[in-house]
């Protein structure tokens, strides 16, 4: 079975079977993995029908079994996860096998059958927990609750969901469709997300700890999002005295630096918090109170989201010859 | 506590580069002459090309009484078609690596100068838009 799924060629065929196999290379005919149905004359669905229509036909055990529920499985040729291995970097693998492991989801049950249930918990745990490492070290001033959101931004199902489109999950996915008279109807959405889960459990597994978190920095936290969206306060003004009150520093005063058009139709105010003498956030509005809202706004997020550049992480120590140097650690939250 | 409904976006290429074209389905007819070139192609290139382009996934099936096409198939769902009819092994190759380099997106018109996800408000700085530098 490795043998042949290193092999990403396959050779389809359709009914004209002697004509088929009479117009390809002695070699190529070797290889014949897939049986393909006749393509249906429809234009768009045409692929589709490629794709469903395939079963594997592997020398292992796994999909000779007939059943009767086969309307509602999805099946997947070794070729696509072949591929699929390679576009994201996981032909490297010491055991092959995982590659069919991590794609099947646990509803696809079948004996003799491996499926991702194992890798997917894992891989929760250690994307979570490298998600985590990663923002509270470059970000150690974020609130504990607001740190907590940005794991779940990252990690949730329906983020997992996109990646998994996007890497090309959908393609590969094996499991096996609710009934329609069943009650809990299983989601297309949590499959694909068990099995980008189930690829990082399996670097984990196979390559070791520093491999997932390679994967995990590349493909999650590569990502292009705006972490400051997700500090929220309702009342500025107040969150931001308190918070200088327990920094000893001096009580935050807004001041008016420059204005425009007060008494026309679109006035604009540009306001500054300072503490002491120091200018700690500014803000623009058509209003007073607005400018001074954006700007305590602003000083807060200034606050927060204080970024340290070139840090190490504490996974660090699971690389080979590396040394982990703690940077400091961030105060707790300031209680209103 | 729940985060709202907001999702880190793909920037493919940074941090890591995912190719988008997942699969090519290569189909012929081995009685017209118009596949002569395809068939040729198939059996001369086609294998090195897939040994090459491991992520890529390979089909060949045969369509008979039609034109050869290509059909490329990408991760953002859309597929592209391309007609090899009497073309030379050497021109088809060409045309596979179009749909290999294809991002599948269709085909668009930049009006503006910059894509940018932080857009200047100023635009592009242009020499002669400025006042003349003084030394």
């Amino acid at each position: 079975m490795a043998g042949l799924l290193r092999t990403p060629l396959v050779l389809a065929r359709n009914n004209l079977r002697v004509s088929a196999v009479r117009a390809c290379p002695p070699a190529l005919t070797r290889t014949f993995l897939i049986n393909v149905k006749p393509a249906k004359k429809s234009k768009a669905k045409d692929e589709t029908k490629i794709n469903d229509t395939t079963t594997t036909t592997s020398p292992s055990s796994e999909a000779t079994g007939a059943t009767t529920d086969s309307k509602y499985r999805i099946e997947t040729p070794p070729s696509a996860v072949v591929a699929f291995a390679h576009r994201l970097g996981l032909n490297n693998l010491k055991d092959q096998t995982l590659l069919m492991r991590i794609v099947t989801h646990p509803s696809y049950e079948r004996v003799g059958v491996q499926t991702n249930e194992g890798l997917d918990t894992l891989g929760a745990r250690a994307l979570e927990m490298y998600v985590l490492e990663y923002l509270h070290v470059k970000y150690p001033k974020l609130p504990t609750e607001t740190l907590q959101e940005a794991v779940e931004v990252y990690t949730r199902t329906s983020t997992l969901e996109i990646m998994a489109k996007e890497l090309g999950v959908d393609d590969v996915a094996r499991w096996v469709r609710s009934k329609p008279d069943v009650g809990y109807q299983l989601s297309s959405k949590t499959v694909k997300a068990s099995v980008v889960r189930a690829v990082v459990g399996a670097l984990y597994v196979d390559q070791g700890p520093a491999k997932a978190r390679e994967f995990v920095h590349a493909h999650f936290l590569s990502r292009d999002f705006d972490l400051a969206s997700l500090l929220q306060f309702k009342e500025p003004k107040l969150y931001l005295s308190f918070l200088m009150k327990r920094l000893g520093r001096e009580v935050p005063v807004a001041r008016l630096m420059s204005e425009t058009g007060r008494k026309s139709k679109a006035p604009v105010f540009i306001v500054g918090v300072y503490s002491g003498t120091e200018k700690i956030g500014e803000g623009f509005g058509s209003s007073l109170k607005m400018a001074e809202f954006r700007a305590n706004t602003d000083a807060l997020k200034k606050y927060y989201m204080e970024e340290i550049k070139d840090f190490g992480l504490p996974s660090d120590v699971d690389i080979e010859g590396a040394v982990y140097t703690p940077t400091k650690i961030g105060d707790t939250q300031v209680i209103v | 506590m729940t985060a709202p409904m907001v999702h880190p976006v793909l920037k493919n290429g940074v941090g890591a580069f995912i190719p988008q074209c997942r699969r090519l389905v290569f189909h012929y007819c081995e009685r017209s002459g118009s596949s002569r070139g395809m068939i040729e192609y198939v059996k001369k290139d086609l294998i090195q090309f897939a040994k090459e382009h491991p992520h890529v996934e390979v089909i060949v099936t045969p369509r008979p009484s039609k034109h050869p096409v290509i059909r490329g198939l990408y991760l953002n769902g859309k597929d592209k078609v391309v007609c090899v009819r009497n073309m030379e092994p050497k021109d088809i190759a060409g045309k596979v690596e179009l749909l290999k380099e294809s991002s599948g997106n269709r085909m668009k018109v930049f009006k503006k100068p910059v894509i940018s996800t932080t857009e200047s408000v100023r635009g592009i700085w242009s020499p002669f838009h400025s006042a003349p530098h003084k030394i």
